[in-house]
């Protein structure tokens, strides 16, 4: 493309512009174009850059996101093993009460932001927080799309549910 | 420009990707899910619910709860299909305008068209509020046998979800696209696509950058879903035979048990046993009963069986179909999750005696596709912008022989990566920067790149100086490696032409070489950082015994001395544990210098622990 501007033929002008003003601009213009494709070049390294800076930090951000997917999972089965412990301890002594573990459980649980929860009955159903395994039927027209009863309770994770609630629900049949 | 999203809108699940700088991602929907199932329902509340809500409902709700509705797409109510599929499906089935399929939903008629862009307007806000910003253009996907009135379906769908559908590709073809095929020149790949609930397979050949389907068949009636059901049925008889009791008109029993029998499944394909556990399940006149048993791979693939030889029976249909032999394949792509279980794998490979592509998750692969067509569309990747990835790991040799990597390979270039380094002994005054490239631990193993030295080091104690080492590879793979002396500003660099004659086999052969050795090199690494710690703890107690040598008490002089005299025997003998064990011994017997030295001239602790010396990280 320089060669382009080095093999451009200066023409007179009419009137204004004589020889040496417009050598002056042509060696004018190939300074700018010079400091163009400079500026061209510098913008292109560093937008190659900045891509590759961003696909590499992508990368690096897969490998922490990684780990601290084992971090938070190492966190979370430190808990579930005093519960285990508990376990043993219970099986070792013959107890049959569970309830204590149960509660240790729960509150392990809870500490990480989970939450159970067991619906009533009479409650409405709602399908964000209900699973239904099964209809029962009802000749009672209030008691129609109301849970009937709770089979297994649900669990919340900072109040997204993880595990609806399995329940089995009434079907108004007349 | 917006982006254009790829939409994989299928059967019984979707999925939707775009492509971000270049590279394609699953978008996950608002529940944080990366498929959404193609399910719609109206509550009995009269609530519209799209996807895993609608389809956790369906129990109660199966009159207005629509799933399937591809089947429907741009049939007439009088096709064979949809006389077929129409009794199979709880909700109703009317006739529409012209003849066309129309489904009852909460009371209303829709059309198969409006029930898919009610899922597609589903997956266009949750994409849109996951990249917040809105989208309007959308490539869809539809199987390969779909015709032009089910093409033409799909893509009035889009328009009533407010997309502007720039493309309808087949779904093979997108899987194709995901593998980056269409570059390929003159080729012939089949896609075997095993999904939740249906089986197709295509031959496909790739010309000028154009995708052609040469040929297509399947089972719109099987896939995964059907293997489900025959672990559960084998796991409630076997539990019968066991108990006696039959669990297969216990609901929750029966979800316990699909969820079992799914995780068995799964787990199955990368084990040849699993245990189903499933405590409580019933119970009877003798309290609670557990179910415990044991499923096999080889239990699994025996079930699996007819669904596996059908479609591989199916596969040899389509391949002659397209007249063609197994061996005219170049490649076979896998899609569907169902396609995770060796036993399909081994069919498939054993069919075309070549290893099936699967890198890509079977379960995104369509999507993925669609959204590299769109990026092609957007011409989002400039060629300026296509950047390289350094093949071998760059580095420099430190203390003791190591390499130590400053960038790692696969690194995309153009990068730059600085670390300060130290001087090894007292008054050092240069130091030689040894480039080398590969993956083997010490820089002996490695190919040297180029070597120079920094001199004008002022005199100082080991580990004081200040070395920062910069290697700054530019877009074309030249590596530019700087070391400048911070103290004195003074610097050193030198340029290696990009690959340095590596050709790819040597790159290969070298990666391969690392794996070889890498137990080898472990234990080479691990002497040398050894033999740098005895170093830097003789020279650190060697000094303070000179520093306190008015304090220290001939005692403390001779167990100390002792045990810098049985730390340098150690070092040479190469053993590992005998110099690790003797540098404790001497580090403990230090502390005794500084006991005795109880003065406030507590000798100033060692730089660091310095294993190689130096390294620092800038």
């Amino acid at each position: 493309m320089q060669d382009d501007i080095h093999d451009v033929v200066l023409e007179e002008e009419d009137g204004e512009g004589n020889t040496a003003s417009l050598q002056h601009k042509n060696k004018e213009l190939r300074e700018k174009l010079k400091r163009t494709e400079a500026e061209c070049g510098e913008n292109l390294a560093g937008w190659q850059r900045t891509k590759a800076d961003f696909v590499n930090l992508q990368r690096r951000m897969r490998e922490a996101e990684a780990s601290a997917l084992r971090t938070g999972m190492a966190r979370i089965i430190t808990e579930v093993v005093a519960v285990f412990d508990s376990l043993e301890a219970a099986a070792a002594s013959g107890a049959s009460d569970i309830a204590p573990i149960v509660r240790q459980l729960e509150a392990a649980l809870q500490r990480h932001g989970v939450l159970r929860y067991t619906p009533q009955t009479g409650e409405r159903f709602d399908p964000e927080r209900h699973e239904p395994m099964q209809v029962v039927a009802t000749t009672s027209k209030e008691e129609d799309n109301t849970i009937a009863s709770a089979l297994q309770s649900g669990y919340l994770l900072d109040s997204a549910v993880i595990r609806p609630a399995r329940v089995s629900v009434f079907h108004f049949e007349a | 420009m917006g982006k254009i999203l790829g939409i994989d809108l299928g059967t019984t699940n979707s999925a939707v990707a775009i492509v971000e700088a270049g590279e394609p991602r699953i978008i996950e929907n608002a529940e944080g899910n990366r498929t959404t199932p193609s399910v719609v329902a109206i509550s009995k509340t009269g609530e519209r619910l799209v996807g895993l809500i609608a389809k956790r409902q369906a129990v109660t709700n199966p009159t207005n709860t629509i799933y399937g509705i591809k089947r429907f797409m741009g049939h007439q109510l009088s096709d064979p299909a949809v006389q077929k599929d129409m009794v199979i499906v709880p909700y109703k089935i009317g006739e529409g305008q012209g003849g066309a399929v129309s489904v009852t939903l909460g009371g209303t008629a829709y059309s198969p068209e409006e029930v898919s862009a009610m899922i597609l307007q589903k997956l266009k806000s949750d994409a849109e509020a996951k990249i917040g910003e809105p989208i309007t253009e959308a490539i869809i996907t539809v199987p390969a046998y779909f015709d032009d009135a089910q093409r033409q379906a799909t893509k009035n769908a889009g328009k009533i979800a407010g997309l502007d559908v720039k493309r309808i590709i087949n779904e093979p073809t997108a899987a194709a696209l995901a593998y980056g095929f269409n570059k390929r020149k003159n080729e012939q790949i089949v896609v075997y696509d095993f999904g939740g609930g249906t089986f197709d397979v295509s031959v496909l050949e790739v010309g000028d950058d154009v995708i052609e389907v040469k040929s297509t068949g399947g089972d719109s009636h099987m896939g995964g879903r059907d293997i489900d059901q025959k672990i559960v049925r084998w796991i409630a008889e076997n539990f019968k035979k066991e108990s006696g009791i039959d669990v297969s008109k216990d609901p929750l029993a029966l979800q316990r048990l699909d969820e079992a029998a799914e995780k068995a499944k799964h787990e199955l394909s990368t084990t040849l046993e699993t245990e189903i556990n499933i405590p409580f399940i019933a119970s009877d006149t003798s309290g609670p009963r557990h179910l415990l048993m044991k499923l096999s791979r080889a239990t699994l693939e025996e079930l699996a069986r007819e669904f596996v030889d059908r479609s591989i029976a199916i596969t040899k249909q389509v391949l002659e179909s397209a007249q063609m032999k197994a061996s005219d394949i170049e490649e076979v792509v896998m899609v569907g999750g169902q396609t995770r279980m060796p036993a399909i794998q081994d069919a498939v490979k054993a069919l075309f005696n070549k290893e099936p592509n699967r890198s890509i998750n079977p379960d995104e692969v369509v999507a993925v596709g669609a959204a590299i067509q769109a990026g092609i569309l957007q011409g989002d990747v400039k060629d300026v912008l296509l950047l390289d990835v350094i093949p071998l790991s760059l580095g420099i040799e430190t203390m003791g022989g190591v390499a130590t990597k400053l960038i790692e390979r696969n690194t995309t270039i153009p990068t730059s990566k600085s670390q300060v380094f130290s001087t090894a002994a007292d008054n050092q005054t240069s130091v030689e920067i040894h480039i080398v490239q590969g993956e083997r631990a010490m820089a002996g193993d490695n190919k040297t790149l180029g070597r120079f030295h920094l001199d004008g080091i002022p005199p100082a104690p080991r580990g004081m100086p200040q070395v920062e080492v910069v290697f700054d590879v530019d877009a074309n793979g030249i590596l530019k490696v700087t070391a400048k002396d911070k103290a004195t500003g003074k610097e050193q660099s030198v340029r290696i032409e990009a690959r340095s004659g590596l050709s790819d086999a040597d790159i290969e052969r070298m990666k391969k070489d690392a794996d070889a050795h890498a137990d080898q090199d472990k234990a080479a690494r691990e002497l040398a950082e050894a033999r740098n710690a005895a170093d830097s703890l003789i020279y650190t107690a060697e000094k303070s015994l000179i520093d306190h040598k008015d304090t220290v008490t001939d005692t403390v002089r001779t167990t100390v001395q002792g045990a810098i005299d049985a730390l340098k025997q150690a070092r040479e003998t190469g053993d590992t544990a005998r110099i690790r064990s003797a540098t404790e011994t001497l580090s403990r017997e230090m502390q005794a210098i500084g006991a005795s030295a109880q003065q406030g001239n507590a000798q100033s602790p060692e730089p660091g622990s310095q294993p190689d010396g130096n390294a620092q990280s800038s």
